[in-house]
């Protein structure tokens, strides 16, 4: 485990991963803001209609959703409504019970992690265009696919958890979660 | 109804119940849908999300969240609150009241209720548990009152209602406005009443004078923030800009006055606002855009259909037919968040709606409310989860005040609402003269 | 088989009772083998994405506009002024029509199928305000005119005709429109200007700008591969819904300009030299700078068919 450990050429990737997917959430909402007061400033004060912005504004934004739903799963912030821990008392049922929810969870992202890439394929191959700037789509649609994969790749690793929780370690769950403070 | 759809209800049910995160409970039952159903490639699913979550009307809701960011970061929004709570806060549970009156001004800046549960969440839930509130019932407080953002214009929800129906979106912003004002004094009632029992740290009892003086104070520091609705309402009903640009203005204003007016936000306090708000962001759209395939699905699968069939099979009778509606739409908004149902039910129900001879603004209010209470009632309730997502509390302890207040405050609004027509109509027919 | 057939209509519209009518027709003619289930209101969907699933085959059926997405030269489908009355729309849009086979032929690329078409109306401006020359093609009105995202035709058109053009998406029109932020809109015609915009509009100008044609489509796959039987029935279904609907479609324009004089909107309509001064300031001064819309091809050919 090496590798994980502060210093280590993964744990490097690893930091440097989330301060990118930070980075991308900072400079795509920095870059709608912006985008929409040039749209007011350009009708208001240079007397000049500027065409397309706010769909590049929209496309900055989905870029925002995606990238920050996959923050938000590395965070575990992602909304559920259990009512488990209410019914259920016994650990070890919790356990396996856990363990279940995170392996539905894990297929359903990649499943639609799969969707997405397809769409991103045929995105690439038909090249819808957008109305106003007729920029190609794939551009966003890729946002999907990287939004989903980072979601589908952190349940993954929240599934290894559990595994090895139900088989008594709790080493993988105290990196992952020294990791999210 | 099919089968399918039955076991597809009951399997999203039981997803939600064992703890799946809610937009991969929405995936799934997408999924069990489109496998068991006759489709054709899966392209058409991802495309409705797509262009639902991209649309321009929702990029407001980014914006507003970065507002509610940086008024919770730096002192705007909490010099506001403080002016507000120098009026109320003196009265036990006043801090609850405070909750409810801000969340109205604040929702005549916003469009839409999730800016309202971020703006509001952030900063008051801290503040109320604070003061000894319960941190569930400041959550479910805060994302109850959320539901007025809604139904004070402006209303992204009235807008989509009034292109739907043909009717005028100006009658319809009106339309909800009297139901909202009952609303919040019944959650002030209610706010008394729940919060009798928690151990809540009143402010110290001042003198008359001194009170006036201290609301003097409040208000003067208070002054830059409570110009921000006025700013932003100029902006959109002066026809100087659209709400999202006014959205962007509002950003723009809020960043000014904290990071070089008050100088309370440090410059490198921007890096995280930005990617925290970005966060919030996402994580609802997520569940927007797997909301919007469930829901696709469900029109393909003549899910709503079924139901409008079943109600006039049931009875021809008005109230009866009234109140059938009703409950279509509390199960629709119980299954659905707003801007789905209100897809789904008003080309479905304005047929029906017309037979019964109900005028299209008065039914704008109907549906307004009811699919705004839907919004936190579970099993899919996005203001209630994001309520408990920005108040940083579980579900459980929400439930309780959330079911009361839908109980015993939107319930009655509700019945109100859709049996004495002059609530809705009374404010459009004297300010536009609609007949 | 049972098919979904997918529309952007309201359900009390005219476009909306064509729909079902067509549906009734196919399952009459095909001897109740298709069965069309109708999606009005955009319940599946804005007309692009309805269109794309279309290409596709998850929706078999759409009545709409076709949009540019796939192929920016669709854009000579609302081509300003390609057509300026109802004889020549009769002449470019019907079966046929030159118009109807440039579309035809390109959707066909994307794996659609025109069956026929269905007349919406002829188009025009609704404004909230007065103009102080509505039929004066080379005054300057003052105004801020909206057009719909992607129109970059009839933006080039309306700052020729003396206005300012901003671009709003259909959502929020209702709202600009209400609040000054655009003073009036491009690209309706006189039913979209009754059920969206009555109550706000002041006045409207039949501009004629361009004919709201809509096509009734199929996935092109699942009609090539219907048995003969079926491929007439839906055919046929398909022309007399047309036929139907197109000698009416003037009429309907002018029973909902009725309607909004009824609820005191200025109606303009233009005589034949005004209108002929409309059209050829935009085929004279606009064509030329909006050509590369369409393409080299396309335009060369708009201008033959219109013996320019
Ligand atoms: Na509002
Ligand atoms: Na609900």
């Amino acid at each position: 485990m090496s590798e994980v450990t502060p210093g280590g050429v993964l744990h490097k990737f690893w930091v440097f991963k989330l301060w990118l997917q930070k980075f991308v959430l900072v400079a795509t909402c920095a870059g709608f803001t912006v985008l929409v007061m040039m749209e007011i400033v350009f009708r208001y004060f240079l007397f000049l209609p500027l065409h397309g912005i706010e769909e590049l504004a929209t496309y900055l934004a989905v870029w925002t959703y995606f990238i920050g739903g996959a923050y938000g799963a590395y965070e575990r912030s992602h909304i559920s409504a259990s009512l488990l821990d209410v019914f259920v008392k016994n650990k070890r049922v919790f356990g396996v019970l856990d363990l279940v929810v995170k392996a539905i969870t894990l297929v359903v992202s990649v499943w639609m992690s799969v969707w997405v890439l397809q769409y991103l394929l045929w995105s690439i191959e038909r090249r819808p265009h957008s109305l106003e700037l007729q920029m190609p789509l794939y551009f966003v649609h890729a946002s999907m696919v990287v939004g989903l994969s980072l979601m589908a790749f952190y349940f993954f690793l929240d599934f290894a958890v559990a595994v090895s929780r139900l088989a008594g370690s709790t080493r993988l769950a105290e990196l992952r979660e020294a990791n999210i403070k | 109804m099919s089968i399918e759809v039955i076991v597809d209800i009951l399997l999203l049910m039981g997803l939600l119940i064992i703890g799946v995160p809610v937009p991969f409970c929405f995936a799934a039952a997408a999924l069990f849908l489109f496998l068991t159903g006759d489709y054709v490639g899966s392209n058409f699913l991802v495309a409705a999300g797509f262009n639902k979550t991209s649309s321009i009307i929702l990029l407001a809701m980014p914006l507003f969240i970065l507002v509610g960011e940086i008024m919770s970061t730096g002192s705007l929004a909490a010099r506001l609150v403080d002016f507000c709570d120098s009026i109320f806060g003196r009265l036990k549970g006043g801090l609850g009241v405070v909750v409810i009156v801000v969340t109205a001004v604040f929702g005549a800046i916003s469009g839409t209720a999730s800016s309202a549960v971020a703006a509001m969440g952030t900063i008051m839930v801290p503040r109320l548990v604070e003061r000894g509130y319960d941190r569930g019932y400041a959550a479910a407080l805060v994302a109850a009152s959320s539901v007025l953002a809604l139904l004070i214009p402006p209303s992204s929800a009235q807008i989509v209602y009034g292109w739907i129906s043909g009717t005028s979106i100006a009658a319809c912003f009106l339309a909800p406005i009297v139901p909202a004002l009952l609303l919040m004094g019944l959650f002030s009632a209610w706010n008394f009443v729940m919060t009798r029992n928690m151990p809540i740290v009143q402010p110290e009892a001042v003198g008359a004078r001194q009170a006036i003086k201290d609301i003097g104070v409040k208000g003067r520091r208070a002054t830059l923030g409570l110009v921000m609705p006025f700013i932003i309402l100029t902006s959109i009903y002066g026809g100087l800009a659209t709400p999202t640009e006014a959205a962007a203005i509002a950003v723009v204003y809020a960043l000014i006055v904290g990071v070089i007016i008050f100088r309370d936000i440090p410059l490198r306090e921007l890096w995280r606002i930005g990617y925290s708000a970005g966060t919030t962001v996402g994580v609802v759209m997520v569940l927007v855009f797997f909301a919007v395939m469930l829901s696709r699905l469900y029109t393909m699968e003549n899910v709503p259909q079924s139901v409008v069939n079943l109600l006039l099979s049931i009875s021809e009778n008005r109230i009866v037919l009234l109140l059938l509606i009703n409950v279509f739409l509390i199960v629709l908004g119980m299954i659905m968040d707003d801007f789905s149902g209100l897809l789904l039910a008003t080309p479905m129900l304005l047929p029906v709606i017309r037979e019964l001879d109900i005028h299209p603004v008065h039914f704008a209010a109907i549906i307004g409310v009811n699919l705004g209470m839907g919004n936190i009632t579970p099993p899919t309730a996005p203001l209630l989860y994001f309520g408990a997502r920005i108040g940083k509390t579980r579900l459980q302890g929400m439930l309780k005040p959330t079911l009361i207040l839908v109980l015993f405050a939107y319930l009655p609004v509700l019945l109100l609402t859709t049996f004495i027509p002059d609530l809705s109509l009374w404010l459009p027919r004297l300010v536009l003269g609609i007949n | 088989a049972e098919w979904r057939l997918s529309t952007s209509y309201q359900s009390d519209s005219e476009a909306h009772e064509g729909s079902l009518r067509f549906a009734e027709l196919v399952k009459e003619k095909s001897d109740g083998r298709i069965e069309i289930q109708v999606f009005p209101a955009n319940q599946l969907g804005d007309w692009t994405e309805v269109y794309e699933q279309v290409t596709s085959g998850a929706v078999q059926m759409t009545m709409g506009a076709v949009p540019s997405t796939f192929d920016a030269r669709l854009a000579i489908d609302s081509f300003p002024y390609a057509v300026a009355d109802y004889e020549e729309a009769a002449k470019a849009y019907a079966p046929g029509g030159y118009m109807y086979d440039i579309v035809s032929s390109i959707v066909a690329d994307q794996g659609v199928q025109v069956l026929s078409t269905w007349a919406l109306g002829m188009g025009g401006g609704a404004f909230t305000k007065e103009l102080p020359e509505p039929t004066n093609p080379d005054a300057q009105q003052g105004l801020k005119v909206r057009v719909w995202p992607g129109g970059v035709t009839h933006r080039a058109l309306m700052e020729d005709f003396g206005f300012t053009v901003t671009m709003i998406p259909w959502d929020e029109v209702y709202t600009a429109l209400q609040t000054g932020v655009a003073d009036g809109v491009i690209g309706g015609n006189p039913e979209l200007t009754v059920t969206h915009f009555m109550d706000i509009t002041k006045m409207y100008v039949q501009y004629n700008d361009h004919f709201e044609n809509h096509y009734i489509m199929i996935n092109k796959e699942l009609f090539d591969g219907l048995s003969e039987e079926d491929k007439s029935a839906v055919q046929e279904a398909a022309v007399e819904v047309m036929n139907e609907r197109f000698p009416v479609a003037e009429a309907s324009d002018e029973a909902y300009m009725q309607q909004l004089r009824d609820a005191g909107v200025k109606v303009v309509t233009f005589d034949e030299d005004t209108m002929q001064a409309f059209a050829s300031a935009a085929r004279q001064d606009v064509w030329p700078k909006i050509k590369d819309e369409i393409g080299e091809e396309l335009y060369a050919r708009l201008k033959a068919e219109l013996g320019m």
